[in-house]
């Protein structure tokens, strides 16, 4: 076999003459007739139909997706003063619910249009709204937790509303998922029902029926008074002054140490 | 835009260039169809100068190649080709032609444009790389590795 070979082989390949008038006429339709309707191949057609079918599942798919991730909760946000209110907030950071979990949260959950709104921003609205800043006086501090199934993003969350004014960063608090989960539940934020369970793992005698329609000033108190029955009970030069409006020396409670132990701080009432 | 008289004309005159490399590339004639509209409207839309004819073929050449990488990578290409549309499309050759032609096939994809560059239009390695985009060496050590494989199939390729 020489070069020749090759050559002579591809030059006998030619064009049917069919292939070149059906192009022509594709051609003359689509580039330059004036009235014959767009003629294009079978193959074509049928590629033009599957990608336009594609195109439209990408959409849904990417629709149903995006739809699915802004509406699914990544963390919540409770605000408790006395009224008790919690944000719900998507992974990108917008709020997507708001609910009131006392009939004074529940007027402020309706009277502001919170949704949507950066979780900063909506904090802040919050904050700045006539409704809530009524409450909020020298007994009633605001207390926000925050639960998070990733912690880091709860940490984060505190770590943007600590900046904010208003709220100082000892009100702030993280507490889990579970304990989220449990409070709604029971029917109460995340915030109180931290409140709740700190002050049962104080006095184990406490049922949280009890007390979990009482307001967050008289819950404070409780434990602020725990927080001293605690220090009479520790060694002589950490004794402080009695007298607290909540004695749960009668429950045999030991006085253990208030502890966070999700990650929170002692609340610093100011 | 190009007048249909020039785009009929260039047609006439590169069409059998169009429809060979076609025939290294795909296997049916919905996709040869396909290759030569989409490059004639090319051509057609194409308001750019061309120096000489040498320079037209050229481009004719480098867009009906790119057309064809570009079906073949599509996603919506069809994959399976009815036996009797293979047979359809085979051109009409002698048969000793045809077993040139399959052994030139059977290469893979890369060899095939080179040796038919090379072969059959009768481009130096240099401007097969200027068309394919390709370094000089490059061409080089494809079109010694086809010959090598030509060998295998034919008994070796004389000058």
């Amino acid at each position: 076999m020489n070069e020749q070979d090759i050559k002579t082989a591809f030059e006998e390949v030619h064009t049917e003459q069919k292939l070149k008038a059906s192009v022509q006429s594709q051609l003359h339709d689509r580039l330059y007739g004036n009235t014959a309707p767009h003629c294009i191949t079978r193959a074509a057609a049928h590629s033009f139909f599957l990608k336009r079918a594609a195109l439209f599942c990408i959409c849904i798919l990417i629709g149903t997706f995006g739809y699915r991730s802004y509406t699914t909760t990544a963390a919540v946000i409770s605000l408790d003063i006395n009224p008790s209110l919690e944000l719900k907030i998507n992974r990108y950071n917008r709020v997507i619910g708001v609910s009131g979990y006392n009939s004074a949260g529940s007027e402020i959950a309706g009277s502001l249009d919170l949704l949507h709104q950066n979780y900063v921003r909506a904090v802040e609205l919050l904050l700045d709204s006539e409704a809530i800043r009524r409450y909020l006086t020298v007994d009633n501090t605001l207390e926000i937790a925050v639960a998070s199934k990733d912690t880091l993003a709860a940490d984060k969350i505190c770590a943007n509303l600590s900046g904010q004014s208003g709220i100082s960063a000892e009100n702030i608090h993280t507490c889990s998922w579970k304990d989220a989960s449990d409070a709604h539940n029971s029917g109460m934020s995340c915030g109180r029902y931290r409140v709740l369970t700190q002050l049962q793992e104080e006095n184990p005698d406490l049922s949280i029926d009890d007390i979990k329609d009482l307001p967050m000033a008289e819950l404070h108190s409780m434990q602020d008074a725990c927080g001293s029955e605690h220090h009479q009970t520790t060694p002589p030069d950490n004794e402080t002054e009695s007298g607290s409006k909540y004695d749960n020396s009668t429950t045999g409670n030991p006085g253990k140490h208030h502890n966070d132990n999700q990650g929170g701080h002692h609340r610093n009432r100011h | 835009m190009r007048s249909e008289s020039d785009v009929i004309s260039t047609m006439d005159t590169y069409a059998d260039t169009v429809r060979r490399i076609c025939m290294v590339h795909l296997k049916n004639s919905e996709d040869t169809e396909d290759i030569f509209q989409t490059v004639f409207l090319k051509y057609a839309l194409y308001s750019g100068q061309f120096e000489s004819a040498e320079h037209k073929k050229a481009w004719i050449i480098r867009v009906t190649i790119n057309a064809c990488k570009d079906l073949l990578k599509s996603f919506f290409r069809s994959k399976t080709v009815p036996i009797e549309e293979l047979t359809n499309q085979q051109p009409q050759v002698t048969d000793h032609s045809r077993e040139v032609l399959d052994a030139v096939l059977s290469l893979p994809s890369k060899y095939r444009n080179v040796v038919y560059l090379h072969y059959y239009e009768g481009y130096s390695a240099a401007e097969i790389g200027t068309i394919l985009g390709k370094k000089e060496n490059t061409v080089y050590t494809l079109l010694a590795k086809a010959r090598k494989l030509l060998f295998v199939e034919l008994g070796g390729i004389e000058k």
